[in-house]
């Protein structure tokens, strides 16, 4: 019994102490920045016909609806013209924000309120991936999203104590109990959210008769709004792929919340379901729906995995060593003197010396 | 190492805490899960938890995706005029508009779709159990088939809305000296699986007229 209870309370202490899944919400905050940029982006040229004061879903039917649902809209305060304008180029500016980590949990709160509110300007447009976007966004301005992988840390990063890309800030320091505790709760139900996403939409795949028949797939592809005319009729007139991608498809949602519980199977069933909505993304072209799915997938993985993935990248794209194996000492010959990034290889001393070079 | 009181105060805050996550996840489990008993007693209750911020709904291609091709043609004439155009087919290049880009398309195909979702189904829930008793051959009460007031206005939203896109495509088409169209909804069951290598064949076609309506001048101006 005391053996429990002791247990229970390094729980407790760990969940103030313990930043958890700093890189994991870091990648959220960027992923879902750049999904919300994308769709402004995608409707920039029509955006007066999509979302506008006069648009496609008209304003009474927007105002009506936002009264029915006791719900708000900045697009809602003024039907004039500039007001749209304004509060778009606004809502870019929030995504970047978003993207970029600027203004903190702020910045993350402010891109909620302008994806929410061009959202409900037109319900109609919505899919899957809105709907987890605006779910989850509330929760992550609630976590330390931006304590890396951020403009700041990315500068950060060439000074002698930075941390390296893809490298959380030495934690429990900068990040005070209560901020740290309010960010692993919100954690929970991030992921908590994500899993049951997927297990729900997996589980109702198995009471349609075209899953449980293993031809959903074909339908799916041949929808004209889906189909991709070289490509599509390739996959979905193949009878073993539809079949096998019908069930494969099924099985991998509704378990995936299992197999990532799985520390074993976490990571490869992580890359199948990247795969299956990468494959959605290329296919289908749902891309918003794709990208934000993916985010979550990374969310899943968690930060060992990613900061690993990131180091990857970076010693295999940018040609910098890993920083696993960084130890602020390199030998002098490594430095490479044209290289633009050279400081981020460098031993503080180093750094010192071609600061003080640098300085007028 | 922190005091007893701020320990204690750790304690309750995480209770709390764990308290309020089990509450959302107890309401987003009964919102989002299938009709049950539980939700038939507290499925309004989640919802008053989660609507509209938390609103969710993962019956994502499910329980069945559509297996269906949807679309709406237009077609104008000039009010006092018997004059009455063609059929202008306004999917095939909303459809395109929305594959133009890769990652940048518009959602211009939505209009359609989910407009014509919430027109044929504006309550799957009950088009399932209507289904199932004709399937059963259940005598079903004539009311059963009576929308709700809230069932009446999302049908009526999404006529609105295709018939301002609609406008806008016939305007384009006809010129301004239209002022009346009329969308034809088109329901096109593709080749069922089984004969999936003349996927692109002509199959069974289903359609619906909906009433003429006043051209929606001036949107996305």
């Amino acid at each position: 019994m005391i053996d429990r209870l002791r247990s229970a309370d390094a729980l407790v202490s760990s969940l103030w102490e313990q930043p958890r899944g700093l890189v994991s919400t870091a990648a959220l905050r960027i992923g879902l920045g750049a999904v919300g940029l994308l769709y402004y982006l995608s409707h920039f040229l029509e955006r007066r016909f999509f979302f506008g004061p006069d648009g496609v879903w008209s304003w009474e039917v927007f105002r009506g609806l936002l009264s029915d649902t006791n719900s708000f809209s900045l697009y809602a305060l003024s039907q004039s013209l500039w007001w749209f304008e304004v509060l778009y180029f606004l809502g870019i500016a929030a995504a970047l924000a978003c993207i970029t980590g600027v203004g903190g949990r702020l910045g993350v709160a402010v891109h909620w309120v302008m994806l929410w509110s061009i959202y409900q300007r037109n319900p109609a447009l919505l899919d899957g991936g809105d709907n987890l976007a605006y779910v989850l966004l509330p929760f992550l301005a609630l976590t330390a999203s931006t304590r890396t992988l951020t403009l700041w840390t990315g500068r950060r990063r060439r000074q002698p104590d930075g941390v390296q890309l893809g490298r959380p800030v030495s934690t429990a320091a900068a990040l005070g109990p209560t901020a740290t505790f309010i960010h692993n709760m919100a954690l929970i139900v991030i992921i908590g959210q994500i899993c049951i996403v997927y297990l729900v939409s997996g589980l109702y795949k198995f009471g349609g008769e075209l899953w449980i028949n293993g031809t959903a797939l074909y339908y799916i592809l041949r929808t004209p709004e889906f189909m991709w005319d070289p490509v599509s009729p390739m996959v979905f007139t193949n009878g073993p792929i539809v079949t096998l991608g019908t069930y494969g498809a099924m099985f991998l949602l509704a378990f995936l919340p299992l197999l990532v519980l799985n520390r074993s199977t976490r990571a490869t069933a992580l890359f199948a379901v990247m795969g299956l909505h990468l494959s959605i993304a290329v296919l289908m072209g749902l891309w918003g729906f794709a990208l934000t799915m993916i985010v979550c997938d990374l969310v899943l993985l968690g930060d060992d995995h990613l900061i690993r993935m990131g180091a990857r990248i970076r010693s295999r794209v940018l040609g910098q060593d890993e920083p696993d194996t960084w130890q602020g000492e390199e030998p002098e010959q490594v430095v490479p003197v044209l290289a633009p990034d050279a400081g981020a290889t460098m031993s503080p001393e180093q750094h010192d010396a071609q600061t003080l070079e640098r300085a007028p | 190492v922190i005091d007893r009181a701020a320990r204690w105060r750790r304690r309750t805050a995480t209770v709390i805490a764990s308290a309020l996550i089990t509450t959302y996840f107890a309401a987003v489990i009964v919102h989002v899960g299938p009709l049950n008993t539980v939700k038939i007693r507290h499925g309004d209750q989640a919802s008053r938890v989660l609507v509209p911020y938390f609103d969710q709904n993962w019956s994502l291609f499910a329980p069945d995706p559509i297996s269906s091709e949807r679309g709406i043609l237009v077609r104008g004439r000039e009010s006092g005029t018997a004059r009455v155009t063609e059929w202008l087919d306004v999917t095939s290049s909303a459809n395109s508009d929305s594959r133009s880009r890769v990652l940048l398309s518009p959602r211009t195909s939505r209009i359609i779709s989910n407009g014509l979702s919430m027109y044929l189904s504006p309550n799957p829930y009950r088009a399932l159990i209507i289904e199932k008793a004709t399937a059963e051959d259940l005598e079903i009460d004539e009311s059963a088939f009576e929308l709700t007031p809230e069932e009446e206005s999302f049908q009526s939203n999404a006529v609105e809305m295709m018939v301002r896109y609609a406008s806008t495509r016939a305007l384009v088409r006809w010129g301004s000296s239209i002022d009346e169209i009329q969308i034809r909804i088109v329901v096109h069951d593709f080749p069922a699986f089984s004969q999936r290598s003349q996927w692109g064949d002509v199959g069974s076609i289903r359609t619906e007229d909906l009433p003429w309506a006043d051209v929606a001048r001036g949107v996305g101006e």
